[in-house]
């Protein structure tokens, strides 16, 4: 099976998990490995950012979410975001303009997850899912529907960073994930030692910039192919005629 | 520097990241200290000690309240309590003892109750702590005893709390960057990231954290995810909404589902029970959703596991007004039978 349907079945699999709900299952004690509002009506997971936050708000030492994190980090990285994000997906529907990232900026998804944690703490509440564009299409327009939210000004806000980001994401494939989301940070930390990781054979690149011109995240994968916004979605691999660029599982540096 | 001492290092860094974290307690958020512990009473007379109460994090303990249970001993606090201990702040309350007169004579144990709560966003948490004391009682004696005056409540500078937060900080980066250039890519970095995921996923279920996470995604906090605006206060009805409620003319039953920890909820409970004072044809009953959990899931108070809160519900027609935003409003609506 190709990669690209692989990952489609994958990214399948990851909707299907974010609204397992409809089967009556109700919440359950797993968190996402992505970033999935919990407040959806059909979630059975728990948000990692959400959690987080209010952990910080009860000032409790969050041992099951960094040992999830940790789990999750070293399985695949940023291979979540690639392959079974639900919001990762939407990124990839509306990925038609894959520019070259900004490095620098970048980074600036590490400042949105500090931000997130400190303001949790100083407002002891849960500010980034007043913001957060998952939160507006899971939670906000399906409790619209379920007549529980109604047209006021947080549902408002909610619809301005939604439409803020649709936007980003149109004109710069994969924004949300690029620039801005805070889950996409964390798992960042982990790209360089996660199981699920990309692999260059130099011997066989000619340096085309095929890969490059592939990427949705907008890198340079040969030559940068451990760049820690890598979300290892393969596109990559596929573009490349030589067979230069591979997706392995395994401890990374082995080879 | 060679790579042993360097695995040493970051063995050592991370010996003082867990020690730290195990150093620090979890919850319950306030302590409580007794001055004396030893506490000498005479038969039929009375004796003073001082409870310290100290909030050492950043959230606010609220109505902090000592009870005693010891057959024969009567408590009489000083303040009766206190309503409110700001983050940082050190208060004390005087305990004046009574002992009855057959109080039987000699040294025994016994613990002091102390409850307390605080909330954070809609989330409140009740904590009953223990504090024990010797108690040694005497033959009866003639001596007055005085209450010591109550000391004011102690400020604290959070200054130190910060420097501790700031050098746990840097210890987590220094911990961090020893393991990456003493362990590079190679297993023992594996062994380590897996010890620390299994680690945490084990003691994070040993502390309950997973059912934690899961009350967590139970809850639809409306105000919290950005779907209303959080409601306090008293409400007050409108004389056009008073009127419209005395227009009613058929018997309505509501019912009101609230939940413990919700902040929104006595604001919409109060806004029923003035409605009910208004026109007594309107009756209501009040429902927590954690003690009622099947009446509020056929109520549809609780869907796909998520338990929404304020919701009222008219028991004839089956509608339901969730939330407390533009509540009077839309519980006219409710009443007059409009969508």
């Amino acid at each position: 099976m190709k990669l690209g349907n692989r990952r489609r079945i994958a990214q399948g699999l990851g909707l299907l998990l974010g609204l397992f709900g409809f089967t009556g299952i109700g919440m359950t004690h797993l968190i996402f490995p992505g970033l999935h509002c919990y407040a959806c009506p059909l979630a059975i997971t728990v948000c990692p950012i959400g959690l987080i936050q209010n952990l910080v708000i009860f000032g409790t030492i969050p041992f099951f979410w960094l040992g999830a994190i940790v789990a999750y980090g070293l399985i695949a990285g940023r291979g979540f975001c690639g392959w079974f994000c639900p919001f990762g997906t939407l990124n990839d529907l509306l990925s038609f303009r894959k520019v070259r990232i900004r490095e620098s900026f970048s980074y600036s998804k590490y400042a949105v997850l500090l931000g997130t944690l400190i303001a949790a703490w100083y407002f002891a509440d849960t500010m980034f899912c007043k913001l957060c564009p998952a939160a507006s299409i899971e939670a906000s327009i399906p409790y619209l529907f379920l007549g529980v939210a109604r047209v006021n000004q947080p549902f408002l806000v909610h619809m301005g960073t939604l439409a803020g980001t649709l936007v980003g994401m149109v004109l710069i494939a994969r924004f949300w994930c690029r620039y801005l989301c805070p889950m996409g940070a964390i798992l960042s930390l982990f790209n360089r030692v996660s199981f699920l990781h990309l692999r260059l054979s130099p011997e066989r690149c000619d340096g085309c910039g095929t890969c490059a011109a592939s990427c949705p995240m907008g890198l340079d994968p040969h030559l940068e192919h451990d760049n820690h916004n890598c979300i290892k979605c393969g596109e990559c691999v596929e573009a490349c005629s030589l067979g230069a660029l591979s997706l392995r599982y395994g401890r990374q540096g082995k080879e | 520097m060679n790579r042993r001492l360097r695995r040493t290092l970051a063995l050592a860094c991370l010996s003082a990241l867990a020690a730290w974290i195990s150093a620090v307690g979890q919850e319950p958020i306030l302590t409580f200290s007794l001055d004396p512990t030893q506490i000498t009473i005479p038969q039929g007379g009375e004796a003073i000690v001082v409870l310290r109460v100290e909030n050492p994090t950043v959230y606010q303990g609220d109505d902090i309240e000592p009870t005693l249970d010891v057959e024969g001993l009567a408590l009489r606090a000083e303040p009766e309590g206190i309503e409110a201990l700001q983050p940082f702040d050190v208060a004390t309350i005087a305990l004046r003892l009574s002992a009855a007169e057959g109080v039987p004579l000699g040294t025994s144990s016994h613990v002091l109750g102390v409850l307390y709560s605080y909330c954070i966003g809609d989330l409140c948490f009740q904590f009953s702590e223990e504090v024990p004391f010797t108690l040694t009682v005497e033959p009866p004696s003639e001596v007055p005893v005085e209450l010591p005056v109550v000391l004011p409540v102690e400020s604290r500078s959070p200054f130190w709390y910060g420097l501790g937060a700031l050098g746990f900080g840097i210890l987590l980066v220094a911990a961090a960057v020893a393991i990456r250039r003493a362990f590079s890519t190679s297993w023992p970095l594996y062994a380590v990231l897996i010890l620390f995921a299994v680690g945490g996923l084990a003691y994070g279920v040993a502390l309950n954290q997973h059912e934690q996470a899961q009350g967590i995604g139970s809850v639809l906090c409306t105000s919290c995810v950005g779907i209303e605006e959080a409601q306090h206060g008293e409400p007050e009805l409108t004389p056009a909404g008073i009127a419209a409620i005395e227009g009613v003319e058929r018997e309505i039953e509501l019912l009101v589902f609230y939940a413990k920890w919700c902040h929104a909820c006595p604001f919409a409970e109060s806004m029923v029970e003035k409605i009910g004072e208004h026109n007594p044809r309107i009756t209501y009953r009040f429902i927590d959703v954690e003690e009622e959990p099947d009446l509020a899931e056929r109520s549809g108070v609780i869907r796909s596991g998520r338990t929404i809160v304020p919701a009222i519900l008219r028991v004839d027609t089956g509608a339901i007004v969730f939330g407390a935003e533009d509540l009077e409003a839309r519980l006219v609506d409710l009443l007059e039978g409009r969508p």
